[in-house]
């Protein structure tokens, strides 16, 4: 992947209103390509909000989310196909009655991937993932952890330069799978993508991140390298929930 | 207050606890000692009974003097209803001839006929949970098993095709009373004689390999009811029905029929020992299947046949299988020339389609056999206003065959989706992967409305111009439903992307204006022989009110300012 193709990440003063209620406000970030970042906070802090944003899937509703030069909105179609987000519906058994091969190859027509061989990849990484035997299931007969990783299958088959991916510790996947998902995550940060993920545990952040972003209710509360200590004043003074994120963080 | 609700959760506590033993513990449902003792000691009683020969015979004598009773009432019951069509000849019939004697005659026949069989089926087909295969036992012994489910069947569908006399009583009988009687009656019998028929036809190991049996129930559940609307809706069938009528056994019981009909009461006797072998018969058949020698002789066959082998598939060749699938998909449309008329989504589907293509197929001929009828009565200046009458319930037809078969490939079609706020896609890529979808679908749709122009064809060239012009019209139309749907799913789309406000209200608004078009878009399926507006215009009205609305929506869609405003003069954080 070139890097030039993998475009810098800058929100700048990014907000989203939800019924009258700010669900993120004031977000002022950049996140350069090659690096895993991590967004943590407590529920209801706007990590899911955040990303649903970055993959163009909702429109701010103040400030901007620049990829490159250009800003990410719900029509910049040509944007939204450098970002994919895996969502915890992409792991939802009830969310549709479609097989996999079918949301796979759509997913590859919307993303334009159609390159010679990605069949061979797909079928790939079913083995790999050990899900053949699903291949032809609907997502209803499947576990949740089975579903995500047909997600999983698309996000590394196409491999879009931004990977998004909300709350993957928390998707139902086996150990081989997180496994696999870490191994993944680092190497396309090695080829010069960008990965952002979601999380409620810091320790996820210091074994995979380059940086990290806390949130508290929907403003950006600390940034930084996740082996660094927040500072005491910060962490003393946070909300139990926050102070909670906030502590996990530092050196192992 | 407290005592109250104390009362009140005593109460609902009750409550759960009666719904409770009424699902797990029925025979103990009632609290009353005297009513459960007595419960109890009758439920003993009738176990030991059950338990010797003596209650073999205990139930035939029961049933046999109920079955008598039963039918005894029923026959009084569809006499008295019947009596006036009986005794009166039907006015339609015109001029007391011979030929309508004949007529009427049938209809005596088959009210009588529908008795006989009644009293057989009540005699001779329990439906109780002994005569259902034990496991492998219809593997075991199928010889048996089918020769008493053929004769079920037959019985059956003679059933249905005795219905013919009662439901022309609906309409012939003396008082709207007797009339809706009458009809309930029928409306009961065939669908209960439909429904056995099914039933019974499934358990065919043959025809159970053929087709999956949910699929099969459903067609012959809905040809069974059919058949009998086709033979007493119209004359023709009655004619039909008559010729059969003079063959075999039936001819026989007609002539006793008509012997009852003039008044010979000894003509009972006959027909009565007649019902009686008939059912010595049947039972002798099903003891034979059901008796021990015969059980013993499967079981020995059931351990001298191993048990088949399951291979299971290879984890290679499913890899594999996945990589053919994945490249057909992706680059390929069907492979190999049937499956231009075969897809894949047929199979899922055909459940669906199958019983409607069969009821519309049933349905023209019904209104063929209508129209030819009414041609013989109708003077040659009235035919031209006659076929457009036919025409125009023969014409939504082909047009509902075509939009069934359009709807289970639409529904089924893996590329379909309502939402898509969530894939990088426009609306007008979204629009484009639809209709080209739909123009894959074309052939099958055109096979599948094949049959039925076999009608329109028969009733000349310009009712066959009509329906080939129908079958345009409705593909057409399946552009612009397509399209409509687009529209729709593009609104639905913006609404969960944006949720303001405004969106909320703009939003279902578009989906109503979208719904009523979609309406019109369907409406402009059938060439309208009566001319309302030209079918040139209607064509092209459909597909431009449709596209219309479809850019209003996409044009919302890529107008609608997703980006906040800028405020001048704020400073925006670098990072």
């Amino acid at each position: 992947m070139e890097s030039s193709a993998v475009p810098t990440i800058q929100f700048q003063d990014t907000g989203r209103i939800f019924a009258g209620a700010w669900a993120l406000r004031h977000v002022n970030a950049t996140l350069l390509p090659g690096s895993v970042y991590a967004v943590l906070g407590a529920n209801g802090a706007g990590k899911s909000t955040l990303l649903r944003l970055m993959a163009g899937w909702l429109p701010a509703s103040e400030g901007r989310i620049c990829l490159g030069p250009s800003f990410m909105r719900p029509t910049a179609i040509h944007l939204r196909r450098k970002v994919m987000l895996l969502d915890d519906t992409s792991g939802d058994r009830k969310a549709e009655l479609s097989s996999p091969v079918d949301d796979l190859c759509q997913l590859v027509r919307d993303y334009h991937a159609e390159r010679a061989g990605i069949e061979d990849e797909i079928a790939n990484w079913f083995e790999r993932l050990r899900l053949v035997p699903v291949s032809r299931s609907k997502r209803g007969e499947m576990s949740k952890g089975q579903a995500y990783k047909i997600a999983m299958v698309g996000l590394f088959a196409i491999a879009p330069p931004i990977w998004l991916l909300d709350e993957p510790f928390s998707a139902g996947l086996d150990a081989e799978g997180l496994q696999i998902l870490e191994n993944q995550i680092r190497e396309h940060a090695e080829r010069g993508g960008t990965v952002i993920f979601s999380s409620q545990w810091p320790e996820h952040a210091r074994r995979l991140a380059d940086g990290a972003l806390v949130l508290h209710e929907g403003k950006l509360v600390w940034s930084g390298v996740p082996d660094e200590k927040p500072n005491d004043e910060l962490t003393d003074s946070a909300a139990p929930a926050l102070q909670a994120v906030l502590q996990g963080l530092g050196p192992s | 207050m407290s005592e109250e609700v104390d009362q009140r959760i005593e109460r609902k506590l009750g409550w759960q606890h009666l719904r409770w033993l009424a699902r797990n513990k029925p025979d103990t449902f009632c609290f009353r000692d005297r009513w459960r003792h007595f419960r109890r000691r009758y439920e003993a009683t009738m176990q030991s009974i059950f338990r010797s020969k003596a209650g073999y015979w205990l139930t035939l004598v029961f049933c046999s003097i109920a079955v008598v009773a039963m039918s005894g009432l029923l026959l009084w019951v569809i006499g008295a209803m019947c009596w006036g069509s009986l005794q009166l000849v039907p006015t339609e019939f015109g001029e007391v001839t011979p030929d309508i004697l004949r007529r009427v005659a049938f209809m005596r026949l088959s009210i009588m006929q529908t008795l006989a069989w009644v009293v057989i089926a009540l005699v001779c087909l329990p439906t109780d949970q002994e005569d259902k295969p034990k496991r492998q036992w219809s593997r075991a012994a199928p010889q048996w098993r089918q020769r008493v489910l053929v004769l079920r069947i037959a019985v059956a569908l003679l059933g249905l095709y005795s219905m013919a006399g009662i439901g022309i009583c609906v309409w012939n009988a003396a008082s709207p009373i007797q009339a809706a009687l009458a009809g309930l009656l029928v409306a009961g019998l065939v669908i209960a004689n439909a429904y056995w028929v099914s039933i019974w036809a499934t358990s065919f190991p043959m025809l159970r390999h053929l087709l999956k049996p949910q699929v099969l129930v459903t067609t012959l559940l809905l040809s069974s009811m059919l058949l009998p609307f086709l033979f007493f809706m119209t004359l023709l069938s009655l004619q039909i029905a008559q010729h059969f009528g003079w063959w075999g056994p039936v001819a026989w019981m007609q002539w006793q029929v008509m012997q009852i009909g003039d008044g010979d009461a000894q003509a009972w006797l006959p027909l009565l020992v007649a019902l009686a072998i008939g059912a010595m018969v049947t039972l002798a058949i099903r003891g034979r299947a059901n008796a021990w020698q015969t059980r013993r002789k499967a079981l020995a066959w059931i351990r001298s046949t191993p048990q088949p082998i399951v291979v299971e598939r290879r984890p290679d060749n499913a890899a594999i299988d996945l990589r053919q699938e994945l490249r057909q998909r992706l680059y390929l449309g069907p492979q190999r020339w049937h499956d231009w008329f075969w897809p894949q989504w047929m199979k899922k589907s055909v459940a669906f389609i199958l019983p409607i293509a069969l009821v519309a197929i049933g349905a023209q001929g019904v209104l063929h056999y209508s129209f030819e009828w009414a041609l013989q009565i109708t003077s040659d200046a009235e035919r031209s206003e006659l076929l457009r009458t036919h025409l125009a319930i023969l014409l939504p037809i082909i047009a509902i065959v075509m939009g069934t078969v359009e709807a289970a490939g639409f529904f089924t079609d893996p590329s379909m989706q309502w939402l898509y706020w969530k894939n990088p896609r426009s609306p007008w890529a979204h629009w484009r992967q639809m209709q080209v979808a739909g123009l894959k679908r074309v052939p099958v749709v055109l096979l599948w409305t094949l049959p039925t122009c076999i009608v329109p064809g028969l009733w000349g060239a310009e009712a066959l111009q009509l329906a080939i012009l129908t079958i345009v019209m409705t593909l057409l139309a399946c552009v612009s439903v397509r399209t409509i749907i687009c529209a729709w799913g593009t609104t639905l789309s913006w609404l969960a992307m944006k949720r303001t406000s405004w969106a909320v209200f703009i939003a279902p608004a578009s989906m109503v204006i979208a719904m009523g078009l979609e309406a019109i878009a369907m409406l402009t399926a059938v060439a309208d022989p009566t001319g309302s507006y030209h079918d040139g215009f209607r064509m092209v009205a459909g597909q431009l009110i449709t596209l219309t609305v479809f850019s209003g929506t996409a044009g919302l869609w890529s107008t609608l300012g997703w980006l906040p405003l800028h405020r001048e003069g704020e400073s925006l954080v670098m990072e």
